[in-house]
């Protein structure tokens, strides 16, 4: 048999590809479009505002700070790239006859194939993050932002770490189930064209895919109706709420979901004949 | 002589309409046995339910005594088309993922049997012909230490030289133990290899026989199995 682990590790490095390829694309992109800015801006690159105060910088270090907020702003396009890529990925996995004569359980297959696909988006996140620092190191080194940035710092209360806690536990619920929701989507598609008397055609499924999506949409509508109480207390925007009560919610999402997920791969759902 | 391969009261339906019904079947270690029937019989679906990735059917199938799916891919080695690797998947890439992702892959046995094929780790599968990506799947079926080999048409694509070489070969890249389901149109050229033979006809196991006992009645395992469609062809 083989065990979560290992099969973890392929996946997640199977999956690795497409971060280093979008990476890169943003690397690159970001780059020129630092370079195409300060062409733009007439030589008007030599001065930040801190605080109020005009500090002269040289030009390496202006070219730095205008990758890092670049790299900083792309990376939203870069995620919601990442995020479609990677979800079709997971669903070819779950089709693919080569994945599934793996010798593991359907529900740890499923599992391992949701979280290595966020755990890489984490590492798409965190090459981000460290190439955008490795970027700012040269105006971290000027003594007024530093300062700034630890007195910034300081001004953060317990309650500040703990609605930050609160955001990332819910990015993590978020994005299981971005992947969990597509996957319904899949599975159930395909469960519903097996049973089906006619043998599936592009349109047969893409009736049944709209007629899934709308079901899905409701359950989402009645689930966000309910976060949308929530959320704000999560974010300590009300206090009458239980600022738990987001997580509590998608995290109760997320595991029915997955469980019929699981249901569907286990019982009907077959990997596509070669 | 223990069986490895128990099948009950198997039934499977997809899109409503009957591909198996009422399949039964056992098959002994160490045997190799033939799965021989016309397009669309369901020789693939039969490997495909046996193997796990075929879903939702009635009765049971057991691999060395597991029922269970996950237990059974365990016991068993899979002719797959590599459709989970890219086209630009180097062979060495594939054969790491095969190490690790099988407990009982057998590096040296793939290394002995690819250099049979002459298959190149450097290449890419999309620099491989039809054949060549045949003999890869061969050489990574067999490299597992198995129980059960299931061997859906695996020659389709390769010449017959080669085809002659790989079929001589069979015998001693599988344990004495293990047993081999293979299903080809090339039934004269596998038939000194066969144990047994299965008809698979009318959704169903229709034969099961030894290979000795059919040599005995007819003049070959291919007249054999042409009898069963003599019927049709009058017609």
């Amino acid at each position: 048999m083989t065990s979560f682990n290992t099969l973890f590790n392929r996946m997640f490095q199977q999956k690795s590809k497409t971060v280093y390829l979008i990476y890169l694309i943003q690397l690159f992109a970001s780059f020129c479009l630092t370079i195409l800015l300060l062409i733009n801006s007439n030589g008007h690159t030599d001065q930040i505002v801190v605080n109020n105060h005009h500090e002269s910088v040289n030009i390496f270090i202006v070219f730095m700070v205008v990758f890092a907020g670049i790299m900083f702003a792309t990376s939203f396009l870069a995620n919601f790239v990442y995020w479609i890529i990677s979800a079709v990925k997971n669903e070819k996995i779950v089709r693919s006859q080569t994945w599934r004569l793996i010798p593991i359980d359907d529900t740890k297959f499923l599992l391992s194939n949701f979280t290595s696909a966020f755990l890489t988006y984490v590492w798409l996140c965190i090459l981000e993050f460290l190439t955008a620092l490795l970027a700012s190191l040269p105006i971290l080194c000027n003594g007024t932002v530093r300062d700034s940035i630890f007195a910034t710092r300081h001004q953060l209360t317990a309650d500040n770490w703990k609605q930050l806690l609160g955001i990332l536990i819910l990015t993590f619920l978020f994005a299981y189930a971005w992947y969990s929701v597509i996957s319904l989507l899949n599975l159930s598609s395909r469960s519903i064209i097996d049973f089906l008397p006619i043998k599936s055609s592009k349109i047969v499924t893409f009736i049944i895919r709209v007629i899934i999506i709308f079901i899905i949409l409701w359950l989402l509508f009645i689930v966000t109706s309910n976060l949308s109480q929530a959320i704000p207390a999560a974010f300590g925007i009300q206090n009458t709420n239980s600022p738990n009560d987001a997580i509590v919610l998608f995290l109760a999402f997320d595991i029915i979901i997955s469980l019929i997920d699981a249901f569907l791969l286990s019982k009907f759902v077959e990997a596509k004949q070669n | 002589m223990k069986d490895i391969l128990i099948i009950k009261d198997l039934n499977y339906k997809k899109n409503q309409k009957t591909i198996l019904n009422d399949v039964n079947l056992n098959l002994s270690s160490g045997k190799i046995v033939a799965l021989l029937g016309e397009n669309g019989a369901g020789k693939t679906t039969l490997m495909r339910l046996i193997a796990g990735v075929a879903k939702n059917y009635k009765g049971s199938i057991q691999v060395d005594g597991f029922i269970n799916e996950a237990q059974r891919k365990a016991k068993l080695s899979f002719t797959d088309g590599l459709t989970g690797f890219s086209d630009s998947s180097k062979l060495k890439e594939i054969e790491k993922f095969y190490a690790t992702i099988f407990d009982d892959f057998d590096e040296n046995e793939f290394e002995e049997i690819r250099k049979f094929m002459k298959l190149d780790l450097e290449m890419k599968l999309s620099q491989l012909s039809r054949g060549m990506r045949e003999k890869l799947i061969i050489a990574l079926t067999f490299a597992r230490k198995a129980d059960l080999y299931l061997l859906d048409e695996p020659f389709g694509g390769i010449d017959a030289m080669a085809r002659k070489k790989i079929i001589n070969s069979i015998i001693l890249w599988k344990d004495e133990k293990s047993t081999i389901l293979i299903s080809d149109h090339f039934v004269n050229e596998i038939a000194a290899l066969l144990d047994e033979v299965v008809i698979v006809k009318d959704n169903t196991v229709l034969e099961h026989k030894s290979a000795d006992d059919i040599r005995q009645t007819h003049k070959s395992i291919e007249e054999y199995y042409e009898s069963f469609y003599e019927d049709e062809d009058d017609e």
